[in-house]
């Protein structure tokens, strides 16, 4: 068999064996292999290391399954998270746009949920003062900073809660207090 | 249409309602290519740990990106694609410590005596002769350059012909050619011992 010959064909062993080549080609490979013993010795052995190398790659990642199954819940559970976190921001601030009118306070949604269902208000304008009184006889029990509001819910001694609301606006050159009715809770 | 075909139409339409929020759909890709994701995951990184992560990873990318899916090539080869680039930043950040650790194990393992696969054949034996090759197997992966480690194991395990490869890759079919060549190559070198005279260690 002349060496030359086998060294041509050699490089078209891996991709005849991978059922790559043109049909010219091919038969060409074919015709070679059915009279030399060499080549076709290098076709077996490509053939058998490949399946030795499916067996022991098989043999590594054996029993993926229950560890495969357990990703795709955590995948499936990762979206779900991260779908539903994305609706409820536009949502809550949907919200909130409608409720507040105009001012814009930024609150978690579900506490911003709870306020609407629960408050009715009406605005007062009170000079700073105010602030000052409520400060000796009651605690803040919440406070929501916005970009240009903050809200504060204040504790009476009857158990009232009174919203004060303070906006920092640029026209009136500094703080402006407003003060909410107060109520039973 | 044959099979890939139809294949690949049904994978496009999940795509489509994936896009659309049907999360099921993306469910149903997830359930689909998990495995063969997680068996290049684990061709590239030699572990299962490691392979499980990127496997997850190369998922919530994907979904992820889905807007920016184009179509041609088919769902399974973007997918592939992730997952390789994905295996391949995490090699960069970890690969060095890992080689010097791996590189280590190797050495002390060339010098015990290999088990003769030939009489191993008895079953708590037959355990044996399974570990070894995967030993074998393991190192002879690692050995290899990153991008022949993905040719091969898209080859051999994975099926994928040199065209879809060529496109995962994003190399030419020559070159998957030529990889493909030198990894079996030394994957033969490797192996070669435990063939004797035309058949494998084991008939079953």
């Amino acid at each position: 068999m002349k060496r030359s010959r086998c060294k041509k064909i050699s490089r078209w062993i891996g991709p005849y064996f991978d059922g790559e080549l043109s049909e010219g080609t091919r038969s060409l490979v074919e015709e070679h292999l059915e009279i030399c013993p060499t080549c076709r010795l290098e076709h077996d052995r490509l053939r058998q290391t490949g399946e030795l190398f499916r067996r022991g790659f098989a043999a590594s990642t054996a029993g993926e399954e229950p560890d495969l199954e357990n990703l795709s819940h955590r995948i499936r559970e990762e979206i779900r998270l991260s779908e539903m976190s994305a609706k409820e921001t536009s949502l809550g601030q949907r919200f909130q746009e409608y409720w507040f009118r105009g001012t814009k306070v930024l609150v978690p949604s579900a506490l911003a949920a709870a306020l609407i269902a629960v408050f009715i208000f009406t605005i007062y304008k009170s000079p700073p003062p105010v602030i000052e009184r409520y400060e000796q006889n009651e605690c803040i029990i919440d406070s929501i900073e916005g970009e240009k509001n903050t809200v504060m819910f204040f504790k009476t001694l009857e158990s009232k809660i009174t919203v004060i609301w303070i906006s920092e606006s640029e026209e009136s050159g500094g703080e402006e207090a407003g003060l909410w009715q107060e109520f039973m809770v | 249409m044959d099979k890939k075909s139809e294949s690949a139409a049904r994978d496009l339409e999940r795509v489509e309602r994936s896009r659309q929020g049907d999360q099921e759909a993306f469910a149903e890709l997830v359930q689909k290519y998990r495995t063969r994701v997680y068996h290049l995951a684990y061709g590239m990184l030699g572990n299962r740990e490691d392979a499980l992560d990127i496997t997850q990873e190369a998922f919530l990318k994907a979904f992820r990106a889905l807007k920016g899916f184009r179509g041609g090539g088919g769902f399974y080869t973007w997918l592939y694609r992730i997952a390789y680039n994905l295996s391949i930043d995490f090699m960069r950040k970890e690969w060095r410590k890992k080689n010097i650790e791996y590189q280590d194990h190797l050495e002390q393992s060339d010098e015990e005596v290999p088990v003769n696969l030939r009489s191993s054949i008895s079953d708590p034996g037959r355990e044996a002769a399974q570990n070894e090759l995967k030993r074998v197997i393991e190192g002879a992966i690692q050995e290899l350059p990153e991008q022949h480690r993905a040719v091969i194991v898209l080859r051999e395990i994975e099926g994928l012909s040199y065209e879809e490869i060529a496109k995962t890759l994003r190399i030419r079919r020559g070159t998957v050619m030529s990889r493909l060549h030198y990894a079996r190559h030394r994957l033969k070198e490797r192996l070669t011992p435990y063939l004797k005279d035309g058949e494998i260690y084991e008939k079953e």
